[in-house]
């Protein structure tokens, strides 16, 4: 082989190893080693591929200048990255095609690692080069001096715990970044990669740490992979490659950005700076859109996108698809195969979001096309095309919409489209009666199963009292009760109800209000909100309003910035941009990403929160909303610590200071003297739902602290106005009948109930420990101040630890943890100790129950079956409910 | 003439009965290729000269292909290699066959290799 060739300082350890050696850009590369391509390939998607990709080109940009030398010659915003984040980006010509794509690390504020393709290394140092300013930003070439390698894959994170301190690793986040010494020198860890797996690093350890680096990982369990698998699994996660995706298309001219979906986040919008390629760009991105809303009426032919990439698929076939074949459809040419291969994929064994890659694999030719862009698949149909090989030969294949799901941990292949679902066929009366007659014993049979049979440990459910319980299914369940304050009316007017027959409903609903304000001290409360989810919702957009009141007839602006639990630490999805936040928060200009702010948790306990680190934070981002409170609650939240600096730093009488809520859906039933009180340490707002800690049925409430002549007096309007028309008709009269009953109980029993609770939790968390379970949380501080109780397993064993745990008719759910990729890779189990303490289980009960718990878990030798009636004689000492009218 | 013949493309060819024989490609080629995934073979029948493709053969990342190594008909298809291309991979020259054929001109098989010399050729080769 040609000895000008290139060779990484792995090249030995490669040749050494059955490395199959191949030329590669200028480089020496094992396209593969004696494990081959497809068990190379498997080896990622089950467990953790290992790959040298130190054949790339690493440039180091430095100095005042590089961010705006940056900001010129890439697209993507590298002013949006902080210290120690990462992203993908282009540079681009200036007819808006590709000189190379890139990834950019920002390691300091003067500091950035840029990484390029192996075969565009010189061209892009030249065109870098030939931008540099006279001063201000040195550009390195320093791909001799720093390694490069990938390791991908779900138990990437496990191999590399094994190899580095598990604390130094980036945030559980893509695209987060993370120092530490190795081996007498600096280790970069980077939260990405190249095979659309969501549990992935690259490492950059100097040249001189490579070898020891990739010699632990393989100790630790990684499988080296060579090119062959690396191409094929970003083919199969529908990433592009310059050469085939990026560059010179076949008819000589530049493929445009936005042929690729991913330019859409990797050129920025931002109007300020101009850069490469901006214009064409824009004009890019404009007919992007266009043609995805289908509104481009411009032959393809004439525009500026006449392909677009989209992924390619084969479901009958064996057939490897290779670059360069034709596509047709309806008889006309219509693009081209950009990059084929054929892909191996596991098995998968059981169903849903748990089922697990198993042993077994299957192949399938998969690819990606350049297809004339007024071509498009849709989510629920593919798009039928043939694809002509070099001979002649024709195969029937799929435009497809991905051919690979990134769900964490276990990625899957796209498997074709949805089948239409059942309707239930029509049936004479004598069948209806007959299936109704089941249903209803299936009912009863659930109910009995539930109440004295299992043992039920999830904090976010409780039972009802059989009082509540029928106020709860009363008339009034059936009937609407719409009214509202007409300020025109006058301040002290009567509400205006809309529909007769309410003056009983309405009246127990001021009722509710006088109990809720005696339970908790709040001076309002709005209770039509029927859960914890829409009360979040209606105080954005109560918020949002409010922050708008000076702007009529003009579109309503976002609330600027939000400072939320992030929700791998806890955070629920009521107060997330993917959940109930979405349409209320602004962009943040600068990174072009969701204005949401996380709480930092303190570095030794990450279910706490560091107060001086979260004033810290609302001193820079200034947000219009601070949300306490997360479903994975230990401890109370510093509210009076925050409160008190909000209230210095902006004033307490500035209507522009932040809300500050509290999220308290679970602990709701455990606010108080006994744990929290957040409306005596000056939280704005309590929202919460009504069936966890709390006694009622399954609503929600906003409480409040404002009051006439408050600041946010005019806040507390709206959110009237938006409960009611904004989020409900009809606000469940039924149920807020029985919450008034559930209230009376609270405010009864709070005093036995509340610390019983909190008792039991910490007798069980010690217990369970004592047992030989990992419990979360700070053992000298008694694990929880709460109900709830968290167990931690091996990596990912949630699921099947709560799966044990039902199958012995104990019910929890699996908790993902602050370190876990996702809710499917859990890793321990979340129980709460609030439903059982109502059946009258007091702390020597939770001791007891506890060896029980663990035995079901750890003893692998019985099915969990196998106790299931020790389980049934437990629960049977406790059916009867405690503190109810 | 015993024994396996070998084209400088790396196919072989083993005579059976006088002008009937099997071919298939070389374990030098297999190993080029890697892990096959993919064989298309041709129709029995057909007539295919010296040196024209007769079955496509490919891995992952490359197509490869069986050209005749002389001339003739093929008489019957290794069917098995469809759902176990990999076959190849692991007796490329036994259980990997690729077809049978009937030779239509045996002097051609004169400007093939011996073992020895297919031996010499790919040494040159790496």
């Amino acid at each position: 082989m040609d000895e000008s060739l290139g060779r990484t300082v792995l090249h030995d350890w490669h040749e050494s190893h059955d490395g199959k050696m191949v030329p590669f850009a200028g480089w020496r590369m094992p396209v593969h080693y004696s494990t081959g391509i497809i068990a190379e390939h498997l080896a990622t998607r089950r467990r953790a591929g290992l790959f040298d990709v130190s054949h790339m080109g690493r440039f180091r940009v430095r100095g005042p200048e590089a961010e705006a030398f940056l900001q010129r010659t890439l697209t993507n915003n590298a002013a949006g990255l902080s210290p120690l984040e990462a992203h993908y980006t282009f540079i681009a010509n200036e007819q808006g095609g590709a000189v190379d794509d890139a990834y950019l690390y920002r390691l300091g504020v003067e500091d950035f690692l840029l990484v390029v393709n192996a075969g565009n290394r010189d061209i892009d140092r030249s065109w870098l080069e030939s931008h540099l300013p006279d001063r201000g930003v040195s550009l390195e070439d320093e791909s001799e001096a720093i390694a490069m390698i990938a390791l991908q894959g779900p138990s990437a994170a496990d191999v590399l715990a094994q190899v580095v301190d598990a604390r130094v690793l980036p945030e559980n986040k893509r695209n987060r970044i993370s120092i530490t010494p190795f081996e007498g020198g600096d280790l970069v860890i980077s939260r990405t990669g190249y095979t659309g797996e969501s549990v992935c690093f690259e490492l950059f350890p100097g040249r001189s740490a490579a070898d020891a680096l990739w010699d632990l990982l393989v100790k630790a369990g990684a499988t080296p992979a060579g090119l062959g698998a690396r191409d094929s699994l970003r083919l199969e996660a529908g990433l592009p490659l310059y050469g085939h995706e990026l560059g010179i298309g076949p008819d000589g001219r530049d493929i445009p950005l936005f042929a690729n979906s991913l330019a859409r986040f990797a050129v920025r919008t931002s109007k300020a700076e101009d850069f490469i390629g901006r214009s064409a760009l824009q004009e890019q991105r404009s007919e992007y859109e266009r043609i995805l809303r289908c509104e481009l009426k411009t032959p393809p032919a004439e525009r500026r996108l006449t392909h677009l990439v989209q992924p390619l698929a084969v479901f009958e076939g064996r057939r490897p698809l290779r670059q360069g074949w034709r596509i047709v459809f309806s008889g006309e040419e219509v693009g081209w195969v950009s990059s084929g291969t054929m892909v191996p994929y596991p098995i998968f064994q059981g169903d849903g979001l748990m089922a697990r890659p198993g042993e077994e694999h299957a192949m399938r030719p998969i690819g990606l096309a350049l297809l004339r862009s007024d071509l498009q698949p849709a989510s629920d149909r593919p798009l039928h095309v043939e694809v002509h090989d070099d001979r002649g030969n024709v195969m029937e294949a799929q435009i497809v919409e991905r051919n690979f799901w990134p769900v964490s941990p276990y990625g899957r292949p796209f498997g074709g489209f949805e089948a239409p679902a059942d309707r239930i066929v029509p049936v004479p009366l004598s069948r209806a009666q007959s299936a109704a007659l089941q249903l209803r014993e299936s009912a009863a049979e659930n109910h009995r199963w539930r109440r004295i049979d299992c043992i039920n440990l999830i904090p976010s459910e409780n039972c009802i009292s059989s009082f509540v319980e029928e106020l709860s299914i009363s008339d009034p369940a059936g009937r609407y009760n719409e009214h509202n304050h007409l300020r025109a009316l006058g301040v002290n007017s009567q509400e205006v109800r809309y529909y007769k027959g309410t003056a009983y409903s309405m009246a127990k609903e001021i009722d509710l209000i006088a109990a809720l304000r005696s339970f908790f001290g709040c001076r309002g409360a709005e209770v039509r909100v029927i859960s914890g989810q829409m009360a979040n919702d209606t105080v954005y957009d109560a918020l949002k309003q409010f922050r708008n009141r000076h702007r009529p007839r003009r579109t309503a602006a976002p609330l600027r910035r939000v400072l939320v639990h992030d929700l791998n630490k806890g955070g629920h999805l009521s107060a997330q941009v993917g959940g109930a936040l979405k349409n209320y928060v602004a962009h943040d200009p600068q990174t072009e990403r969701p204005a949401v702010d996380h709480f930092p948790a303190q570095p030794d306990n990450p279910y706490r929160i560091d107060a001086e680190g979260t004033c810290d934070l609302i001193r820079k981002g200034r947000p219009d909303l601070v949300i306490f409170g997360r479903s994975v609650i230990l401890h109370p939240e510093p509210v009076a610590e925050v409160v008190d600096y909000i209230h210095r730093e902006f004033g307490a009488d500035n209507p522009e200071r932040p809300l500050v809520m509290y999220d308290g859906a679970h602990v709701l039933g455990l606010l108080g003297p006994h744990f929290q009180d957040p409306i005596a340490q000056g939280a704005d707002i309590v929202t919460g739902s009504t069936h966890k800690t709390f006694f009622g049925p399954q609503r929600g409430v906003i409480l409040t602290t404002i009051g006439p002549g408050h600041v946010f007096e005019g806040f507390w309007r709206f959110v009237a106005s938006r409960t009611f028309p904004g989020h409900v008709s009809n606000h469940h009269p039924g149920t807020l009948l029985g919450l008034l009953g559930a209230t009376l109980e609270m405010l009864h029993f709070r005093n036995e109930y509340q610390p019983q609770v909190v008792a039991n939790a910490r007798a069980f968390a010690r217990a369970l420990s004592e047992a030989g379970l990992a419990v979360e949380g700070d053992e000298q501080s008694g694990f929880t101040d709460t109900h709830q109780v968290l167990i931690r397993g091996p990596r990912g064993s949630g699921n099947e630890m709560a799966d044990r745990l039902e199958s012995g008719n104990i019910i929890t759910n699996p908790q993902a943890f602050y370190d876990d990729p996702s809710f499917a890779a859990a890793s321990g189990v979340r129980m709460g100790t609030q439903e059982m303490t109502r059946f009258g289980m007091k702390e020597a009960d939770f001791e007891a129950l506890a060896p029980l718990v663990a035995k079901i878990i750890l003893d692998r030798n019985s099915p969990p079956e196998a106790w299931r009636e020790e389980v049934v004689a437990f629960r049977r000492n406790f059916v009867q409910m405690r503190y109810h009218l | 003439m015993s024994g396996l013949r070998y084209t400088e493309d790396h196919e072989w060819i083993l005579i059976e009965d006088d002008d009937v024989a099997l071919t298939g490609i070389t374990h030098y080629a297999q190993d080029q290729l890697g892990e096959l995934v993919y064989v298309g073979l041709p129709s029995v029948g057909t007539d295919i000269v010296q040196g024209e493709t007769c079955a496509e053969i490919e891995s992952v990342k490359a197509a490869g292909e069986l050209k005749m190594p002389v001339g003739g008909t093929v008489l019957e298809v290794n069917e098995s290699l469809v759902d176990a291309p990999e076959r190849i991979n692991s007796d490329p020259t036994g259980e990997g066959w690729v077809v049978r054929i009937r030779i239509a001109d045996s002097s051609e098989l004169e400007s093939l290799m011996d073992e020895e010399a297919y031996k010499e050729y790919t040494k040159g080769l790496s």
